[in-house]
């Protein structure tokens, strides 16, 4: 079997689509089978995953932690629309300075970038997968 | 990687004007990818001709519109607009009628533009 490079482009939310989670279990079965997975790309509602002050109920999956216990495992790069995370509120260190905000919840491990970085990702991967609402 | 197909991605537009900021996303990637120097197609399906109507008004409803986006295509060069043929007539719309300058479809040369492409996002 030859190994393929993904590009995955998430834009359902997290728990009001199963977005998020297909991907996850997409993207564990795909490294487990030897695929690389070159980037995580969050696109429309699914920028909110990258929201750190998301509280799930303890006996319920908190998909952010689990993103973020997969991309530090293998060391994927989870990448997040600036623009529409700004508009839905998800927001890092330097974004809220500059929009003179006191707070700011992107969670660690994600990274605000623009849209060029799905366009490099679809560019070179051997497939783009789409997981929407 | 290298490729014998014709687009880089093909954007798919399925919804109507004024319901949310899919259409605007999809013409923001459209756009980004162009200036990426990949070739880059638009395909408006169903209630997504319904996009590029003339005449819009979305002021009145305290909304943006995309239709100056859609004015923007050529200066990033993308002029590979494609129009199912069924949703004109469903929508009783004239492809002169249009915003844009678009090759109408039917749904087997809409399969082929998709087969040509190596990319396909929906909005």
């Amino acid at each position: 079997m030859t190994t393929k490079t993904f590009v995955l482009n998430i834009t359902g939310a997290p728990y009001a689509s199963s977005a998020p989670l297909s991907a996850l279990r997409f993207a564990k079965a795909a490294l487990e089978a030897g695929h690389k997975i070159q980037r995580v790309f969050f696109y429309q509602e699914g920028v909110t995953l990258a929201n750190d002050l998301s509280c799930p109920p303890q006996d319920e999956i908190n998909l952010t932690k689990e993103w973020q216990k997969l991309a530090a495992e293998h060391q994927l790069e989870l990448t997040v629309c600036v623009a529409a995370a700004l508009k839905r509120g998800i927001i890092d260190a330097k974004e809220a300075a500059r929009y003179g905000l006191e707070h700011h919840n992107l969670a660690e491990g994600f990274v605000l970038t623009g849209l060029g970085q799905l366009v490099d990702g679809m560019a070179n991967a051997d497939r783009t997968v789409t997981f929407n609402s | 990687m290298k490729t014998n197909n014709f687009f880089d991605l093909l954007v798919v537009f399925t919804q109507p004007p004024l319901t949310a900021s899919l259409a605007k996303e999809g013409l923001d990637l459209a756009l980004v990818n162009s200036t990426f120097e990949q070739r880059t197609g638009l395909i408006f399906l169903g209630a997504g001709t319904l996009q590029l109507q003339q005449n819009q008004q979305p002021d009145i409803l305290a909304l943006k519109g995309t239709q100056a986006m859609l004015q923007a295509l050529a200066l990033y060069d993308i002029d590979q607009i494609f129009v199912e043929e069924q949703a004109l007539q469903d929508y009783g719309l004239l492809a002169a009628d249009l915003l844009l300058t678009v090759e109408v479809c039917n749904t087997e040369k809409l399969q082929q533009k998709i087969a040509a492409s190596r990319n396909l996002l929906t909005f």
